[in-house]
Formats: structure tokens, sequence, C-alpha cells
């Protein structure tokens, strides 16, 4: 209801704003709030040198995960409106993590890169674009206020300041009461390898995600190993795309979905379905999630503004009220759906390091001790 | 035609013998930069890893268990399709062609109604039915098992819904044969003492054996290397066949190539070899057993089995049909919970996959455009070579249609990669010609058999005469040859149209962002939408494609179904 | 069209010879209508064992469904087949026997040679569905096909026959299981003319050494005149007429019979005068006046329509105003060709234009005035065609 009763109040304010400027000279009128926000003179003529840069342009291609595009045209327009750019053609383009990565591997391959914003959860792959030399570098003057990125070692200094989302268990107590399970109230990860949970369980395919694996290796090193042997007697189903966990656990098909993000949750939730999303009090492991310029962006300069707006508290909070459900890395961004997803500061965090503890080696390697527990086998 | 006679008037020297090598030389060329160049570059990406041989990586490759289960998988998946598919469509066609089946005339063109349909689609429908804990038959059978009875999401799930949905194609071949043989060739063996039943499975049959053989060819090799209905059905239940391994390859990061190229070489060793051991089944089995006289294959009285016989074809289309109705009901829903619920009931999805989601909106516009241009492109370009094989005397014109075969055996996917390799760096990367130009190459096997077939049944003495009476090659071509057969073209143009905008495979390698199809863009939804938004997505498209359909066959001749 | 007018109710009143008492193939008040129209309007004939009937007509005229009909092919609409005393189907009791349970040989117009198995599967398909032992069938096989002289063929392959080699194929496998009676579906009109006149001695001799009953369909009179005891001509699903051939010939009952028969000369004309025995007097117009038998069953009328037939070769032609040709009238030779054991003439009188065959050795110039003779018992009369 906060999320909510910010949203009026964020509206009544832009038609203030409105309201104000047809009242005020032609002049001003035409300032955009970017601008009026900005005190200092020497950032001010950087922004407003990245605007007239943005209006030849004309177009800003954006490729993304998480942001659904229903969530992203909002954030477009509001951005547009921000810094003036009204003929600015804005394009989102939603991908899962592993095509994104594949799309754009080809299309540098190709030299014919057309995105302006890369937006993704692969640590590894950034990691790697930044040492071929593919990434812009910009430092945007928001990244100061990214305190929560930098202390989940989630920044790249020059180059990015990452938000998070998380991946963390749905229930649906129609589907348990169904097969004899009541009062059912979880709070632990230890709740959900439950022996009467088996059957029950879908799990997003480790042996295949990447983003995955390092969750639940995160989970085990929380957990202990007899936490992911008691998880392998329950069975669980493995499926390749997040979206099917979250129908399956809508359905019914499956009582539980381990790994889901707080979108998919929201969005069961939306739809009057019996399910309930729980953070685990152990914690749960941030992954990633941040904006790059890639270097051959052809549209630099409207990159930079929008990198600019979406690091910016307004921007964040812009974000937050469209609908992003993201653990933000910057403190003061206010959760619009409190009971599905906590605010950055509250959410508890498992350290882990996506430099050393998500490599290829040691990906295989927990990978094997997944399958040794029998997950991923049939059976 | 002869050179004598070419010598002999000067002055009609047909436009293609100056040109004649040149032309020929040039259609060669063509084909091979198309059918045999991406082939190549897969191979070449196969064996190599920088400069040297890559027997390791190979070897390492064949001993991972999962590709060993996938190599399983989709053998097994190839063959319950083609059986399956072989057995529903000879039965159906027998049953229209041969017997007093009641209903026919309705039931004939229901039986091809799968054809225009989107096997991704029906994966999907099938999921809404036969999910193992939430599908609807599963929810109907529940009192009656301890465990759900029907799980697609499995080997069989998937062998399933490709034979459910490649029927079509036995059965559209076996039904030509059937029509058109000599019906003195059945009346005989019943005056020989055989029975109706003997002389179906000893006669017909056989003499129908190379039709059907050919369309088994077909299915397996598409079944073999068919990717979307496997992601729908097989990745959730982790079941993984060379198809998804390959894709899976290629959208790993890094991108493993090496991987990808060397399992479509597998994959493809594997659809050709079984196409050469069926072509060479086939060898010298290509009967002529049609004949002028004008009897009307007789009909086989089924006498009390007539309604079963009905019934049968009932279910065949209520298995492909009833899946959409379910996935209808659920594209009207906000939420499946295994049932249809009034309180559910909403038009959301809808309007998100025609306002809300741009991708829904362009895969649409470039199915259109790659479809309706593609088809309109391959049907020129295997008339163009039909009538340089069938009409000239070039030299080396047999070859072509040889060459031109080739993509029968190569599955979709693997054609795609060797795209993808071979064009990456070019210019023609990242549009939609170059998934066009995939398709044409893909289907002109199909495209090639259909115009031969056309050109051949003209008879050459009606060309010549126009030739005797003045008319150069092309005039003879263009004002004879061509009008003529122009009605089947448009059958042709359909065919190409319909299996141009369901393609799946190639398509899945060569888009990237703003060239999705609409297969693509289905995919892509159901990555991230709920069932309700998908279903809408699959309902509109499977609208879309039937209306076109109907719209085309109105406009042309409505008599043209079997040309 | 349900006129039995022309149906033979009773064998021997209509002269088939039954000395034997015993009928091999009988059809009965046969009617076949596919929807409203009557392929075969109500026939019957009944054919003697051992010996050759042939179903002699124009395309279209029932010949062939009535075959088809006697194989078991076609389900008649109404009517009774008898073969070898068995009934094969009655229209009244609801009886239709399946065609493989007739025991009847058939050789199709296509030969219908299965091209996917050898000469020899296609021969020896009969005994294997009947099921004889695979030895002694492969024995009888081969053993028909060497009567039919293609015993070196048995193991090569059906599907590249020749036309000629098909036909014996097509005949050994209608006779290796030995039916009693044999259907022969225009089985010559494929072959090329010297074949045909070589397969037509063959099969009679094939005939009378095997012993079966033979029923042709065809459509050439030569075929069916050198081919056959006995001739069943038909016409719009009607039989016209039946009889052995020499009596078919010589004394065509209509007008349709004739002309199928190969009379050239057909005109209209009008009863002048009715003698006895059958004799009677034609007038062609413009004085032309030809005696003639009278043929039709109907009695003739004085002053009604008729038809006049008869045949080129029985046309005399004599010097103008020869007194000795007495039923005769005169004409001017239009045309001559010569036809190397013949010449042929077309004679203008008036309106009527005359065919008709001289000798060699007497040939007539063209535009010669001659007198157009023919022997009155030579001159067919008929009432007149509807």
């Amino acid at each position: 209801m906060q999320g909510f009763h910010i949203a009026r109040t964020l509206l009544a304010m832009t038609a203030l704003a409105a309201a104000a400027w047809t009242t005020v000279p032609s002049a001003l009128a035409q300032q955009p709030p970017a601008l009026a926000a900005i005190t200092d003179s020497a950032e001010r003529a950087r922004v407003e040198a990245l605007i007239e840069g943005a209006k030849k342009e004309g177009a800003l291609s954006w490729i993304g995960v998480q942001i659904e595009p229903g969530h992203a045209e909002p954030i477009i327009a509001e951005f547009k409106r921000y810094y003036g750019l009204n003929d600015l053609k804005g394009e989102y383009t939603y991908a899962a993590t592993g095509a994104i990565v594949t799309r754009v591997e080809q299309l540098l391959k190709a030299k014919r890169n057309n995105f302006d914003i890369v937006w993704n959860a692969s640590w590894a792959w950034y990691k790697d674009l930044l040492k071929r030399g593919e990434i812009m570098q910009y430092e945007s003057p928001h990244y100061a206020a990214y305190t929560l990125s930098d202390k989940h070692g989630m920044s790249q200094k020059g180059y990015w300041v990452a938000d998070a989302y998380a991946f963390a268990p749905v229930y649906n107590t129609v589907a348990l009461e169904k097969h004899g399970i009541k009062n059912f109230n979880p709070t632990s990860w230890k709740d959900f390898v439950d022996p009467r949970l088996t059957g029950q369980v879908a799990l997003i395919d480790v042996l295949i995600s990447t983003s995955a694996a390092p969750v639940l290796d995160g989970v085990v090193k929380v957990m202990g190993n007899d936490w992911l042997t008691a998880l392998g007697k329950v069975k669980p189903t493995l499926h390749s795309k997040a979206a099917q966990g979250r129908d399956w656990v809508g359905s019914g098909e499956f009582a539980v979905a381990m790994f889901n993000s707080p979108k998919d949750a929201l969005s069961l939730q939306q739809r009057n379905l019996p399910t309930k999303q729980v953070f685990p009090k152990e914690g749960v492991v941030l992954i990633p999630f941040a904006p790059i310029i890639p270097k051959s962006a052809p549209h630099p300069n409207t990159a930079k503004l929008f990198v600019d707006f979406v690091r910016s508290a307004y921007g964040t909070q812009a974000m937050m009220n469209a609908g992003s459900l993201l653990f933000f890395g910057r403190p003061g961004v206010k959760p619009k759906y409190p009971d599905v997803l906590p605010s950055s500061e509250e959410v508890k965090a498992i350290p882990f390091n996506w430099d050393t503890e998500a490599t290829n080696a040691t990906i295989k390697k927990f990978r094997d001790r997944v399958r040794a527990v029998g997950i991923g086998s049939k059976s | 035609m002869t050179l004598a006679q070419t010598v002999a008037h000067p002055l009609r020297i047909p436009l293609l013998r100056g040109h004649g090598f040149l032309i020929v030389a040039i259609i060669y060329a063509g084909l091979a930069v198309s059918v045999i160049y991406p082939l190549l570059a897969v191979f070449v990406q196969a064996f190599s890893e920088g400069a040297g041989l890559s027997i390791e990586k190979i070897q390492e490759v064949f001993t991972t268990p999962n590709i060993i289960e996938a190599v399983f998988n989709t053998l097994i998946i190839s063959v319950l399709t083609v059986v399956m598919a072989g057995t529903i469509g000879v039965m159906l066609a027998w049953l229209v062609a041969r017997s007093n089946m009641p209903l026919k005339r309705i039931l004939d063109p229901l039986n091809m109604v799968p054809f225009y349909l989107s096997s991704v689609v029906g994966a999907l429908s099938w999921q809404v039915i036969a999910a193992p804990r939430a599908g609807l038959l599963n929810s109907l059978f529940a009192p009656f098992f301890d465990t759900p009875p029907f799980n697609v999401y499995s080997v069989g799930g998937i062998a399933l819904v490709l034979g459910l949905f490649y029927t079509p194609y036995v059965y559209l071949f076996t039904l030509g044969s059937l029509q058109s043989m000599d019906a003195s060739l059945e009346d005989s063996a019943r005056m020989s003492g055989a029975s109706k039943l003997q002389t179906a499975i000893r006669i017909t049959l056989p003499l129908s054996a190379p039709a059907i053989l050919s369309a088994c060819i077909l299915v397996f090799v598409t079944a073999a290397g068919i990717f979307g209905v496997p992601l729908v059905l097989g990745v959730p239940g982790s079941v993984h066949t060379l198809s998804t391994l390959i894709y899976r390859a290629i959208n790993e990061y890094p991108a493993d190539f090496a991987t990808a190229a060397i399992l479509s070489s597998a994959l493809f060793l594997f659809t050709a070899i079984f196409t050469v051991v069926q072509i060479m089944i086939l060898r010298g089995r290509r009967f002529t057993t049609v004949t002028g006289k004008g009897y009307r294959p007789r009909q086989v009285d089924l006498g009390r089995w007539r309604w079963p016989a009905v019934g049968v074809n009932t279910l065949y289309l209520l298995f492909v049909i009833g899946p959409f109705i379910a996935l209808l009901l659920v594209s009207f829903q906000d939420a499946w919970t295994g049932a249809f619920d009034w309180a559910r009931l909403t038009l959301a999805n809808y309007h998100k996959v025609i306002f809300v989601d741009a991708i829904a909106k362009r895969g649409l516009i470039n199915s259109l455009f790659i479809s309706t241009i593609g088809a309109t492109i391959a049907v020129a370009v295997c008339m163009l070579l039909a009538l340089v094989v069938h009409r000239t005397r070039l030299p080396g014109r047999e070859g072509l249609s040889h060459l031109a075969m080739v993509p029968v055996t190569v599955p979709g996917i693997v054609l795609g990669l060797g795209f993808l390799i071979a064009l990456i760096t070019t210019p023609i990367y990242g549009t939609l010609w170059i998934i066009m130009i995939a398709y044409i190459v893909h289907y002109l096997p199909t495209g090639l058999r259909n115009s031969e077939s056309l050109v051949q049944s003209v008879s050459r003495e009606l060309d010549e005469s126009a030739r005797m009476s003045g008319a150069t090659w092309r005039g003879a071509m263009w004002r004879i040859v061509v009008p003529l057969v122009a009605p089947g073209m448009v059958s042709m143009w359909l065919l190409l149209f319909v299996t141009y905008i369901r393609e799946v495979s190639s398509s899945m390698m060569l888009f990237t962002f703003g060239t999705e199809t609409i297969s693509i863009a289905l995919i892509q939804i159901m990555e991230y939408e709920p069932y309700g938004v998908s279903g809408a997505f699959g309902v509109l498209q499977t609208v879309l494609v039937l209306a076109c359909v109907a719209f085309i066959r109105q406009v042309s001749s409505p008599r043209q179904s079997n040309a | 069209m349900h006129d039995a007018r022309r149906t033979i109710p009773d064998a021997s009143s209509q002269g088939v010879d039954v000395s034997n008492r015993s009928v091999a193939v009988k059809v009965e008040r046969l009617v076949m209508s596919f929807g409203t129209v009557h392929a075969v309007g109500g026939i019957g004939f009944d054919v003697v064992p051992g010996s050759t009937v042939t179903l002699l007509g124009p395309s279209g005229c029932g010949k062939t469904t009535t075959l088809r009909c006697i194989a078991g092919l076609e389900m008649p609409t109404a009517g009774r087949i008898t073969v070898g005393g068995h009934v094969v189907f009655d229209g009244e009791n609801g009886i239709f026997i399946e065609p493989e349970r007739r025991n009847i040989g058939m050789v199709f117009q296509s030969y219908a040679i299965w091209p996917h198995m050898t000469v020899g599967g296609n021969v020896g398909f009969p005994l294997a569905i009947s099921g004889v032992p695979k030895r002694q069938a492969e024995e009888r096989t081969r053993a028909v096909l060497d009567l039919v002289g293609l015993g070196e063929l048995q193991g090569r392959s059906a599907a590249d026959l020749s036309g000629g080699q098909q036909q014996r194929v097509a005949l050994a496998r209608a006779l290796v299981h030995e039916p009693r009676v044999v259907l022969f579906d225009e089985p010559l009109s494929n072959l090329d003319a010297n074949l045909r006149e070589r397969m037509r001695t063959e099969l009679q001799l094939l005939q009378s050494r095997l012993g079966f009953t033979a029923i042709f369909v065809t459509h050439d009179q030569e075929e069916a005149l050198s081919l056959s005891d006995h001739i069943v001509i038909m016409n719009k699903g009607l039989i016209e007429q039946t009889g052995t051939p020499q009596d078919i010939f010589k004394n065509p009952e209509t007008a349709f019979t004739a002309r199928f028969l190969g009379y050239s000369n057909v005109f209209p004309g009008r009863l002048a005068a009715i003698g006895d025995a059958g004799s009677v007097a034609v007038d062609l117009g413009e004085g032309r006046r030809l005696s003639a038998r009278w043929r039709s069953r109907s009695p003739p009328r004085q002053g009604a329509d008729c038809t006049i037939a008869f045949r080129a070769d029985r046309v005399a032609l004599m010097p103008a105003n020869d007194p000795a040709g007495g039923n005769a009238f005169p004409g001017v030779v239009e045309t001559v060709a010569f036809l190397g054991t013949c010449f042929d003439y077309t004679i203008t009188s008036g309106a009527v234009q005359v065919q008709a065959e001289g000798p060699v050795d007497h040939p007539v110039a063209r535009g010669q005035a001659v007198s157009v003779a023919i022997a009155p018992e030579h001159c067919h009369a008929f009432a007149a065609e509807d």
C-alpha cells in the first residue's frame, strides 16, 4: 500500500509540475525536468551536451531480462519526458539471460551490434566483455550513491553498478493440501526439503542455467551438504526457464517452485492464485543485474543519459513503481510490493563472490555434486 | 530441339542455347553456395579446432552421458513418429480413398488441417491437457489411477505430438498414390481369389509403398531434426534431443560452436544414412500404376465397420483439434489452474499479445513477409529448375535436380547452423533475407518435386508444337507450359507458404532481435509469459494461418487440392 | 429403360447351343444403374461351357459393366447371375458372392500386372492366395508360363515387360488356378496389329487345349467374329442381337447391328410394297427402288419409313442400263481407291452415295456411269430407327 501511495504522490507531483510549466514563460517551459534538478553548472553543461547528442541520435535500443516489456515501456516514456526527448524512438527487447548473451555475441562477432543498453544478469560474461574491451567506459555521477551495490561486490568501477534480483521459494497452498500437507509455514530453506514434498518440488535446471547454479551453490554453502542430500531425496523436477516454475506452481502442477524471482511471485499473486513467496531466514543469493553500454553502441549519448536516468534516485523509484521488482543497489528506494519484495536494506544476503565462486570450473564442480545426490537423473 | 534442328532454323535459336552453359553453371554455383557451402561450414567447424584436427573434442562430446542419451532419444522419437504418422496416415488414406466410410467428404479436408497448424502450438496445447498433474486429461482420470497416466513431458509425449502433426504428410502422399492407381490392379487380385484384406495388404499397400516410403523419409528427417516440440515438451522434463542440445550449445556462454557443429554433423549423418538406405530400397520401385482408363477405384464395403471407421478418423481429429480447444479455453483465463473457471475469464491475454508485446506483432509481420516473398521466389526458382531439367537438353541438367534434392536429408537446425557459421560476418546476417534464403533452400526439394511433376504433366508435344509454330524456348515455356501448370503453381505456393510460416528449426539459429518469426515469437513469449498469453498468441497464429489458407484456396480454383 | 424387349430369357429359343443342357454362365434380367443412368438395362444370355461368347458394342454400350458384374467387381442393381450352376448374384434374394469366391479368371484391358512382383509372383499369386503348397505352386506357375511361352521369364521383374509379354502374363495369371470361366476385357486392344493376330490364334489354341469358358468384351467386330462361338451385340445397355458370328453377319436384325458389323451402305427409305416370305420393296426416293428381305421382328407396314442396308462387297457395278441388273439403280463413279485386294468406289446417285467394292482385274474409271446392283437376299430392310 505504501508503494501505491508513493506512486500517487509522484503522479500528483508530475501533474503539478506539468501545470506549472504551462504557466511559466516559453523559454523555461522547454527546459526538461532533469536540467531543472541540476544545480552544479559543470554537470549541467555535461547533461546538456548529452541531450543535444541524444536529440541528434533520436533512438535508443535496449535489450534486457527481468524487466518485462510491459514494465519497460513506462520507464522509456518517463526517461523521454525527464530529458525532453519527445521524438526519441525507444525500443526494448526482452529475452532470457542466455539468449541475450548468444545474440549479442553473434552481433558483436558480425560487427553489427545495434544495442545501446545491455541489461543482463551474467556476471562472467560482463567480465569477459570488459576484458575484451567491448564495454564503454562510463562513470555516471549517480554511481556514487550505489553503496549497496559496492557493499555486495556488484560494482565495476568506471563501467557499471548493479541492482540485484534473487530466487526464493514459492508454494501453492491448495496443491499442498491436495497432497495432504497442512500447516506448512516455512521460514527456512530446510522446510523446503521436507520428505513430505517428495515429487512436488520444481527446481530451475541448475545443470543448465549458469545463473541458477551459483545460487544453489550459495544456499548449500549456508545450509551444508546434508541439505543438498535432502534436496536430492525429494526428487525435484528440473525446468529450464523460470517462467515454467512460476506456471507450474501457479497451476498446481507442482506444490513448490524452489527458485522464483519476486516478479514471478507478484504475477501469481496478482492473478489471485493460492501461492506464497518466502524469503528464508538464512538469506538469499543476490544476482547482480546491471546496465552496461557496449562500446559499439550506435547511440552513445542517449545510452549515457539512460544510464544516468535508471541509476538516479528518481529513475530507480520510477522503475520500482513501473513493476521492476529489484533489490536496487542504492538505498532509499521504496518497495512497491513489500510482501513479495523486501527492501534492499532489509534483505538478508548470502555472501557470494561472483568473481571467484561462479567460474566455469566451480560451476562444473558444483554440478557434479548436484548429480551425485541424484538430481537430474531420471528414476 | 535437337542440334540439327536448331542449326536448320538459325532464327529460332532458343535463348538458353547460346548461354546454356553459362546458365547451368550459374545455377550450379547458386546451389553450391546455398546448399553445399553451409554444410561444409558445419563440417569444418566440427573437425577443426584452431588450426588442427579436433579428435579429442569429438571424443569428449560423444562420451558425455546426456549426449548419448540425447542420441537415443532422437532415434526413439524419430522412429516412433514415423511409425505413428505412417500407421495413421496410411490407414486414413485407405479409408478415404478405398472404402465406403461415411462422411468422407467432410473428413478428407479435415484430415489435412493439422498440416496447416504449427506443431509448437500443438505442443503447447498438449501441455494443457496432458501435463502430469494439472493437465485436463490427468485431472479427468485422476480418480482411477494412483499416478497420473499421461505425461506429455517425455519421449512418448514428443513423439505423440509429432506423430499427430506429421500424419497429413503420409496421408497426402498415400492418398494421391491410391487415387491415381489403376483400379484393375486391385480388381485382378480379387479375380485371383484374394479377399479385400489380402488385396489391400498384398497389392494396394506394396504398390503405394514408394509414395509411403518417401513420405516416411520426409517425416523421419523432419522428426530427427525438429526443434520446437522437444523444446516445449522435452526440456521441462529434462528429455533432450540432439536438436535441443545443439541449440543449448549455441546458447550457453561462451557459445560452444564446436559442440554444436559436432552434434549437427552427427545429426546430419544420422538422417543422411537413413535417407540413403531408404532411397536404395526404393530404387527401381517407382512404378507407373496410372492408366488412362477411367474406372473409379472400387470402394471396399466396410459393412458394419463403416461407422467404427468414422470413429477412428474422428478420434484422430479429436487428438489434434481437441487440445487446440483446450488452448482456446486457456487463452481466455487469467491463470490456468487445471480447469476452466468462469471467475477467471479475461481478454487480457489477447490484449497483451495484440497491443503490448511488440515481439508478437513483429513476429507476425516478419513471418508474413518472409513467407509471401519467399514462397514466390521459391516457386519461380523451382519452376525454372524443373523447366531446365525437363525441357532443355543442356548438359548437366540431371545433376541439378539431384543437387537440389540434398536438403531433404538436412535437418533444419543443421542447415540453420551452417548458414549461421557461413554468413555471420556478411551483411546479410541479421536480416530477414538470411532466414528467407534458409527456408527456400531447406524446402527446395519439396518445391522441386512439386514443380517437376507439374512440368512432366504437360505433354512435351504441346510446347514442341509451339516451337514448331515459331515460338522461342522462352516463349513456348512462358505461353504454353506455365499457363497450363498455373493452378498447380498456386497449390505449390500455398504449400510452401504454410511450410515457411510454421518453420522453427533454422529460424531459431538465424534470428536476431528484430527478425523474429512468428514461431520464434511464440517460443520467446513462452519463455516468460504464462500459458494464457502464449495460448492467446498460439490461437491467433492458428486462426491467421487457417484464414490465409482458406482465402487463397477460395481465390484460386477450388479443385486443385491434388494437382 | 427397363424394357426387356431384347432380353433372351430362354436360351433355347434364342439359338444358344445348350445341347449338353448345362450352362457355364447364366445372366438374367441384369440391371446396373449408376444413379439415374442405366448402364445395363435388364439383359440376359447364357454361355455354354467351353464356348466363347463375345459382348460386342460401341463404347458406353454396357458391355464392360456386364462383364464386371459377372466378375463380381460391380454390384448390379437387379437381376441374377449364375456361374457354373451356383447363383453368384441375386438381387431379389440379396445374394452377392465376393469376386474372389467365384472362381473366375480375368484378363484386364490394362493387363493389371503388379509391378512390385516378379513375373512368377504375378502368375503364382492366385495359387499363393488359395494356399497351394509352395513347390506345387511353383511347378504350376512354370507350367502355365510355358504354355503362354514365357517360361524363361519367371524370375524377371514384372515392371519392365513389353505389351505382348504383359498380355501373356495376365493370361497366365487368369488361367493358373484353372477357373471354369475366364473373362477378357478388350484383351487385344492395346496390342499392335501383328501381335493381335498372333494372340488371337494363340488364345483359340489355349482354349481348345484347356477347355475353359471364355467371355470377351470388345468393340472390334473383326475380333469378335474371328474369336467367338457366339456374339452378343449390345447397344445403350440393351442387347440388339445374339447369334453365331456367321448368323449375325449374314442376317443383322437391326440397322444398328448392320452398321456396327461394317455394312457401309445404310439408307433411309419407305416401304413401297410387301411381298411374301419376308420380301419387301423399298423406295429410296427419286425413283430408286430395291427389293430387300425384311429383318425386323415387327411385321412390315406398307408406306412406313424403314432403313435399308447392304455391304459394299455385295454391290455389283454393271455397265449403265444393263438389263441384267434387275435390283439396281443408276449412278456415276465419283471416287476410286485401290486397296490391294480390291477397288473401293463411291458412286453418286442423286442424294444417295453408295460404297462399293470391285475386283482388281476389272477396274471402273472415275466419272463413268454405272448401274448399282445388289441381289435382294443381300439387301436388308429394317423398321426405321427411332
